[in-house]
């Protein structure tokens, strides 16, 4: 691991404390347990520039902070379901993004808008999917049921309300991650390489 | 829009401030996996009285503790309306097709009750250790997974920078948010595609912003001659004292207690 990413990653990791404290006016789709916030998009903008493993590590050391400073307010079962959560989409938004051709940011030209739309969708469909996936999942099997769900209910509830909570989250997050990862990404490693020379 | 108040930490010199983070990390981790294992309303005396005990060993003002029950208000009220109205039993009150249920009433309260116990026991973690300690003792329980290929020392490095910058950045934060409005930007508008569009003139110069501090710190760093975790000494040691030891058996007796109740008691 090289110094660099090291330190972008733990400064990125502290933006994602910031913005989570931050409440933009989102409209009021969901019900205030439910927030959205805009932790993930420091870590899908290190899994875009710098590979989905940097991503990952932006969410542990965000989750782990986040329990070490008390933020949670529900203790360890909320920190697990958004590293779990973050983390899905965080891997699998980057990944697709990659392999799309989507994170080649010191190919000189800047990629084409176009281009970003159709693949950009794609990855973000792709992660909203999966981390709905594993949200529905992990909440039917366990985390539901820790919350005092009636172990016959917490499937029926999952469906009906994690999963278009988890949906929405993952396409505004991926939306807004990769619309800043397109403007960021190549100006900030652009620039920077170039003082760095 | 930003604001944020970072850690708890609440000063002080009681029993439970002075115990070794690692300890307590521990604690709370035995403690949070214990209380899923109680399931009768006996157990609950137990659980409670623990929780009570940490309490006075932390000497932390009781409504201190009682205020930051707020955010979890909302789970408290659905868990108990969720379990009064799905179980079946004795009808308390009925309306239409929904039946409050003695037994769901009172098996909706325990369930609540579990979850004030956790996160009261969780704040008092973060009540009584600062968040440096805390990540201090989370490094170092982390240690063992070395082996595994998890980068510990690298991880700590990364919460330790973090920690560092999150003032730094709500700061920077609040500057390009008056920046932007003096500029003319508006914030509130309608629409959520608009929404998303009205917050990137702020969040990219935060972004911008964030990965030049990085990069200044990085170079910084290489400039002193930083080569990463092998071989460095700490400026802070972690030492166990007697308090963790009596610590250590308080969480075993209430372990032994738990599993007795769930396992052996008639």
């Amino acid at each position: 691991m090289d110094l660099r990413s090291m330190v972008r990653c733990g400064i990125l990791s502290a933006l994602s404390l910031v913005l989570m404290a931050a409440d933009f006016p989102i409209p009021f789709l969901f019900p205030d347990y439910l927030k959205y916030d805009f932790s993930e998009l420091p870590a899908l903008l290190a899994a875009v520039g710098m590979g989905p493993g940097w991503g990952l590590a932006v969410e542990v050391v965000k989750n782990l902070l986040y329990l070490a400073l008390g933020l949670g307010n529900a203790g360890w079962i909320g920190v697990l379901a958004n590293l779990l959560a973050g983390s899905t989409l965080v891997l699998v938004t980057g990944w697709t993004a990659g392999r799309l051709g989507l994170a080649r940011w010191d190919a000189g030209e800047p990629t084409p808008l176009a281009v970003w739309w159709n693949r950009g969708s794609l990855a973000v469909i792709a992660g909203a999917l999966a981390m709905a996936a594993v949200m529905f999942v992990a909440n039917g099997a366990l985390l539901l049921r820790l919350w005092g769900i009636p172990a016959g209910q917490t499937w029926h509830v999952a469906l009906v309300t994690i999963v278009p909570f988890n949906l929405f989250k993952g396409i505004v997050s991926g939306t807004l991650g990769l619309a800043l990862c397109r403007r960021v990404v190549p100006a900030v490693f652009r620039v920077l390489e170039q003082r760095a020379a | 829009m930003f604001n944020v108040t970072l850690g708890q930490y609440y000063p002080g010199r009681s029993f439970l401030h002075q115990v070794d983070p690692r300890t307590k990390l521990l604690a709370t981790l035995a403690y949070s996996i214990l209380i899923f294992l109680v399931k009768e309303p006996k157990g609950f005396y137990l659980v409670g009285g623990f929780a009570l005990l940490a309490l006075v060993a932390s000497r932390i003002p009781p409504l201190t503790l009682i205020r930051g029950l707020r955010p979890i208000l909302v789970f408290l009220v659905i868990t108990v309306a969720f379990n009064a109205l799905m179980t079946p039993g004795e009808t308390l009150w009925g309306w239409g097709p929904f039946h409050v249920t003695r037994e769901g009433l009172a098996f909706g309260g325990l369930m609540a009750l579990r979850l004030v116990l956790l996160v009261l026991v969780t704040s008092l973690l973060t009540l009584t250790t600062t968040p440096i300690a805390l990540t201090d003792g989370m490094e170092r329980l982390l240690r063992p997974f070395q082996r595994l290929g998890l980068p510990t020392a690298e991880l700590a490095l990364m919460m330790t920078i973090a920690l560092r910058f999150v003032p730094t950045l709500f700061d920077e934060a609040q500057r390009i948010l008056r920046a932007q409005q003096a500029r003319g930007a508006r914030l509130r508008v309608r629409g959520p595609l608009a929404q998303m569009q009205a917050l990137l003139p702020i969040l990219v110069p935060l972004f911008v912003a964030a990965f030049r501090r990085a990069d200044e710190l990085a170079v910084a760093m290489e400039a002193r001659g930083y080569r990463g975790g092998r071989g460095r000494t700490r400026m802070r040691e972690l030492r166990y004292t007697w308090r963790d030891g009596v610590t250590a058996l308080a969480v075993a007796a209430f372990a032994a207690g738990v599993v007795y109740l769930r396992w052996f008691a008639g």
